[in-house]
């Protein structure tokens, strides 16, 4: 059950090995994952069926990659917040999840402080 | 092709050894490099990532399933994995390998080095007949650390 004042998250990633990390720590630091997602053409049907204060978004995935997810998922929900959270830390990349409009950018590996502290941040 | 592993095996190596120790709190050194026509003998479970781009080949990180098995507990911080399959473990050490992957990435493209890498593969079964196609030789870096020995294989050349 969700408290009124805990904040709900929905994990993006492909590999459940992520998932249970990032859930790990994010239930670890107060917040509620209410959904999971193993690929980007999952993320818009979960959104709206979850309604997550925040996204955290995995770029390469199988089917749908991260950034065409973002894009799909603002173009129908525009105030919706995503953090990318991807090994792939190249600039052109960075790039392209911002203009995609991500709200930031975690490289892995993370730290449970440096996740918490950007999640924070964004959802302010 | 073992001249340009061995010029960018750092770029694999250091990445490793640091989200290892990130990731798990656990440190390595490397101990040992040779050159092998197949993977190291004591590999049950390896992580091969494609390289295409500057460079071509592909990079493997392997161990034996009992350090797969202890590595993957650190992955996921302590989590009690005897119960899970071989495959769950190695989906946690494709994720690490990808993360590495990544980060050496980052390295390369600093170096003037652009490459891309291909999502992990896993493969499960003793190493010591498999090869990385088309190449001879791959540069073989062992790390030893107190979960055990952790092998980096790199089977590049130069595009």
């Amino acid at each position: 059950m969700t408290s009124v004042n805990e904040k709900t998250v929905m994990v993006v990633d492909d590999t459940g090995f992520m998932r249970k990390k990032l859930k790990k720590v994010l239930e670890e630091s107060g917040y509620s994952v209410v959904a999971e997602c193993e690929d980007g053409s999952e993320v818009v049907e979960a959104y709206q069926k979850h309604k997550p204060d925040i996204v955290t978004m995995d770029i390469v995935m199988p089917k749908m990659d991260g950034i065409t997810a973002v894009k799909a998922l603002l173009e129908v929900e525009k105030d919706a917040k995503v953090v990318m959270v991807s090994s792939l830390g190249l600039e052109n990349k960075v790039m392209e999840a911002a203009r995609a409009g991500a709200s930031s950018f975690i490289l892995k590996p993370f730290s449970p402080e440096e996740l918490v502290d950007v999640l924070e941040s964004v959802i302010e | 092709m073992d001249e340009i592993a061995k010029q960018n095996l750092a770029a694999f190596i250091n990445p490793t050894i640091n989200v290892l120790e990130e990731m798990t709190g656990i440190k390595a050194t490397p101990t040992e490099v040779t050159l092998r026509k197949s993977m190291f003998p004591s590999s049950e479970i390896a992580v091969v990532i494609g390289v295409t781009g500057k460079l071509r080949g592909a990079f493997v990180i392997s161990s034996s399933k009992e350090v797969a098995y202890s590595m993957a507990s650190k992955l996921m911080g302590g989590l009690d994995t005897s119960g899970l399959g071989t495959y769950d473990i190695a989906e946690a050490i494709a994720e690490f390998a990808n993360i590495v992957a990544g980060n050496s990435m980052i390295i390369l493209e600093q170096n003037g080095m652009d490459i891309s890498i291909s999502p992990p593969t896993i493969v499960i079964g003793q190493g010591e007949d498999l090869r990385i196609g088309g190449f001879s030789e791959m540069v073989i870096t062992i790390l030893d650390s107190e979960l055990g020995e952790i092998a980096i294989s790199l089977a590049i050349m130069k595009v």
